[in-house]
Parts: structure tokens; sequence; C-alpha cells
């Protein structure tokens, strides 16, 4: 029997240099391609920039509006990062106390299924009104939409801890406390990281809800004070000024793609770590 | 129950004291562990038999007996997980390897290996360093850094028993170790296991299905019955295990053990 079974191992580095390439490639080339359907659909039709600018139009936008962009983008990116740092904090406490107390489980779900329930478009201008203009509603906001993600990954993380290894951790006379820090955190880190990959998206359309409603009473006659992204969008689009609104949101999906995929690096850096541990 | 560093010395008169291993070494071999009538009963289902043993320093005791027997059971009231509903244990602070390993998956065999150091309060360089030597003591020199996810059914066996190892306790409780493994590996496990605790002196209660392996590691059998325990005469002690076989208490205890099984 000498029938060579080809596998991909078999066809060298070459091949997994071309594999590397391709997962390059194809999402450039479907956003690519949706780009310059886009633009021969616009251009074709004569589409009213006002209505749908053309993807040329959008690039125009965003090199004029540079400097108005900019600090768009550094607030909301501000909000995003705060908020998801306190989301991170608060949910993997809260999935900790959920893993521990079944009572808390009971007491705290219809809680946390609610919140999750309330439209944040609804939520937003209440926020407003409670907590006044300002980063103070906006946090709030991202980290009520961000954290629920992080705290149901956290409980049921913790909760994969193997039967025997809990009586292995008895048997030796483990603290709670050890118990958490040596084995069950370390353990559940990468499942706690997919629920922050999954709060990012949410986090971001909180930020810009919060945003689009927080300072329009402000930022009407200075735009550039101290509003986000989401605040761009929703003056721009009254304004009919169309393009700065996609360019508005071609960073906020830019933004959430950073995210998104730097906190995918930190998983997978994770997972070719040795072991993953805490650092005490 | 009742866990205890000086344990009194057994009665006098009992039928496990005269059943002890004679090791000219010790004359007066010190106890480890003992249970006297000690039951399990949840609700109306009884978990385990009233059940008599001793194990002595240094001995190493098998407990078979058919699934659900309660073997499981008894393993962890010596070990101190499970109050018995009736009885006495005294015990010393015991060792327990569970069944199917209990290795964390997502950890390195050095860090599995570590956990009982890291526990009692060790730095983890030190804890590390103290498992990387047991490893390689175990036959997994250079394999620390692996995931235990990543490591064959007898390579985590290995893990796991030198997690159990590195507890420093005197008595070890073994549940059915080496079940899960092919047979060429088990014999290498047995030997490595009776080398370790013949070095260190360490007791270990271990609990098996196999018979076969039941007489090659023993120094005594406990036949666990739907009744009760009962404890079978000692097999000769001989320097190697595979001699234990060949020796003619070996063929006839294996024979009686079968028999008390089938009852």
């Amino acid at each position: 029997m000498s029938t060579r079974i080809p596998t991909r191992r078999a066809a060298g580095p070459a091949a997994s240099r071309t594999g590397r390439l391709l997962s390059w490639l194809a999402p450039l080339l479907t956003v690519g391609g949706l780009i310059a359907l886009w633009q021969g659909y616009v251009r074709w039709h004569e589409v009213d920039p006002i209505v749908l600018p053309a993807p040329t139009d959008v690039a125009n936008a965003l090199w004029r509006d540079r400097e108005l962009l900019l600090t768009a983008t550094e607030h909301t990116l501000l909000v995003l990062l705060l908020g998801l740092v306190a989301a991170l904090a608060l949910g993997t406490l809260c999935g900790i106390a959920l893993h521990r107390s079944p009572a808390l489980r009971r007491a705290l779900e219809p809680l946390l299924v609610g919140s999750q329930a309330v439209p944040i478009p609804i939520l937003a201008p209440l926020l407003v009104v409670w907590l006044g203009f300002g980063l103070t509603p906006q946090l709030v906001l991202v980290v009520v939409v961000a954290f629920f993600p992080v705290a149901v990954a956290t409980r049921d993380a913790l909760a994969g801890l193997s039967p025997e290894t809990a009586l292995v951790l008895r048997n030796l006379g483990a603290t709670p406390a050890q118990r958490l820090r040596l084995v069950e955190l370390p353990g559940a880190l990468p499942g706690i990281l997919t629920g922050v990959r999954l709060a990012v998206v949410f986090a971001v359309i909180g930020a810009v809800f919060a945003d689009a409603t927080g300072q329009s009473a402000t930022t009407a006659a200075d735009p550039t004070s101290s509003g986000g992204l989401g605040r761009i969008v929703a003056d721009a689009v009254p304004q009919l000024q169309t393009d700065r609104a996609f360019a508005a949101i071609v960073l906020l999906v830019a933004l959430s793609l950073a995210l998104f995929w730097s906190l995918g690096g930190v998983e997978r850096r994770l997972d070719r770590r040795s072991s993953p541990s805490l650092p005490i | 129950m009742s866990v205890v560093d000086d344990p009194a010395p057994p009665a006098p008169g009992t039928s496990q004291a005269e059943q002890a291993p004679h090791t000219p070494a010790s004359p007066a071999p010190s106890v480890v562990a003992e249970l006297r009538a000690a039951t399990v009963r949840h609700g109306e289902t009884t978990l385990l038999p009233p059940v008599d043993l001793t194990v002595n320093a240094g001995e190493v005791v098998a407990i078979v007996g058919r699934s659900g027997v309660g073997k499981t059971t008894l393993l962890h009231v010596l070990a101190g997980l499970l109050a018995p509903t009736s009885g006495d244990v005294t015990a010393h602070p015991a060792a327990l390897m569970p069944q199917r390993d209990g290795l964390m998956p997502w950890a390195t065999a050095r860090d599995n290996a570590a956990l009982p150091l890291r526990v009692a309060g060790l730095p983890r360089a030190d804890a590390r360093a103290q498992a990387e030597r047991q490893l390689d003591a175990l036959g997994l020199a250079g394999l620390g850094g692996r995931r235990t996810a990543r490591l064959s059914g007898g390579q985590r066996q290995r893990v796991a028993l030198a997690r159990t190892l590195l507890t420093g306790r005197e008595l070890l409780l073994l549940d059915e170790p080496f079940a899960a493994v092919d047979a060429l590996t088990r014999d290498e496990l047995h030997d490595l296991l009776l080398a370790h605790l013949g070095a260190e002196g360490r007791a270990a209660v271990l609990v098996t299905h196999d018979v076969e392996e039941a007489v090659r590691l023993a120094d005594r059998l406990l036949v666990l019955t739907r009744g009760a325990g009962l404890v079978m005469p000692a097999v000769p002690l001989l320097a190697r295990p595979g001699d234990r076989l060949a020796a003619r208490g070996g063929e006839s205890l294996r024979a009686a053990v079968l028999e008390e099984l089938a009852r």
C-alpha cells in the first residue's frame, strides 16, 4: 500500500502561506466587491448623494471632516474602552457571584434578563434625564448593555469545572479564594474573553445611542464640543449631510472590528501560551 | 468522623491487627487509617455496607468489588470528604486521586502536578520546580510544559499520580487509577507506583475492579460485597509484584477473590 493520502500538512509550508494570504484576501474581496457594486449602482442610476452617497463621496467626507471625525472617534473610543473595562469588572464579579450562590442566581436572573429587554432607544434619553449630560449616562448605558454577556459567559465558564477537579480541591483543603484563583478563573478565562468579544458589539450600539440622545441641546451651537460618532450621525442626517453620516458609520464599523479583532488576538495568544494562569 | 495526626494503636485482638503484614524493619507498624463498622446511608439506600479496615503505614490495600457496591464511597470516607452515617473513622490526612484523573485540561502537566503545593501556599516558581522534578521521576521528563489535554491517557495518569504524590500525605487513595490505560502502560504504572510507595514508605488504598491488578499490587485485599467488607488474608510479601502472581498464594487468592465476588 503506497497510496499517499494528501493532507493539508503534506502540502508543506508554501500551501499554508497561500492559505494565510487567502484568509486575508477573502474578506478584502467581499468588502471591496460590495463597495464596487455600491459605487457602480449610485453612478449608474445617478442617485442623489443626499439619499445615498457613493463610496467616493464618503471617502471624500472622511477627509474633509477629518478633524471633526477624529475628535468624535476619540470620544467614542474613550466611552467604549471605559465602558468595556467597567463591564468586564462588573460582569466578571456578577458571574462569580451567580456561580457561587444559587439563591443569588434565582434572585438576580429576572433583573439581569430584564435589563437586557429594556430597549436602548428608550433607556438612553431617560438616563440623560436622570444623570444629566456628559460622560456618565453614556458610560452607564454602555455598561448596562455590555456587562450581561460578560456575566453570563463568566458564570457558564466557571460552571465548566469538572466534578473530579472539585473533589481534588476539597481533598486538598483549598479555600474558596484559592479555588477561584488557582483553578476556576484561569480555566474560565477563554470563556470570559469570548463574552467580552460579544460585549464589544453591544457596547458600540450602546455608545452610539447614548451619544445620539445625550447632547443635542448643547452641541447644536458647537458641533465639535464633545460629541462622539453617534452625535455626528444624529446631527448629519437632518442637516442633509448624508456623506458625513456615512463617514461616521464607517469609523464606527472600523472601531468595532478593531476591538473585536484585537480581543480575538488576545484570546489566541492566551491559547498559545502554555498554561493560562493569573499573574498572582 | 475524626482525622487525627497520631491515631491510637488498633484495639488488641481485632482481626485486622492480626492480619497486618509483618515487616521486620518496623516491628510495630503504625496505623494510618482505621474504619470500624463504618457505613454510609442516604435515605433507604446503603452507599457503603459496614466495613472494618485498618491500613498500616507503608502497605497497599486493594478494594475489589462490583460496580455500585461502595468502593468509591469508602475512599471518600477515608479522604474525609464524606462522614459515615454510623461507625468510626480515624485517618491521617490522605491524598485522593479520583476516577478519571480530575486534571485541569487547559493547564500544563507541571501546573496540574503543582496544584497541592500552590494550595499549600508555595510560590509559583518553587511549586513548578518541584512539580517538574516529580514529573521527571514518573517518566514525563520534557512534558511538563504541555497541556494535559494534549497528553495520552497513560501520561495523564502519571500527571495525576504526580499531583497525588506531591501532597506529601502518607496515605494515598487511588480510585481505579489505571482503568483507562492499555495493558502495557498499566504494567509500567504498576511498577512505578510500587517503586514510589516503597521508596517513601507511604500507604495506599487502591480501588479496582480488576482482580488481577489487586492481587498484583496489594499487600491485602478488601472484597466489598453488598453485605459487608471482608478482608482477605495477606498476600505473601515478595520483592517484585510479578513474583506475587507466580507465588502459590497468588493463584489461590485470585480464585478466592473471584469466588467471593461471585456470591
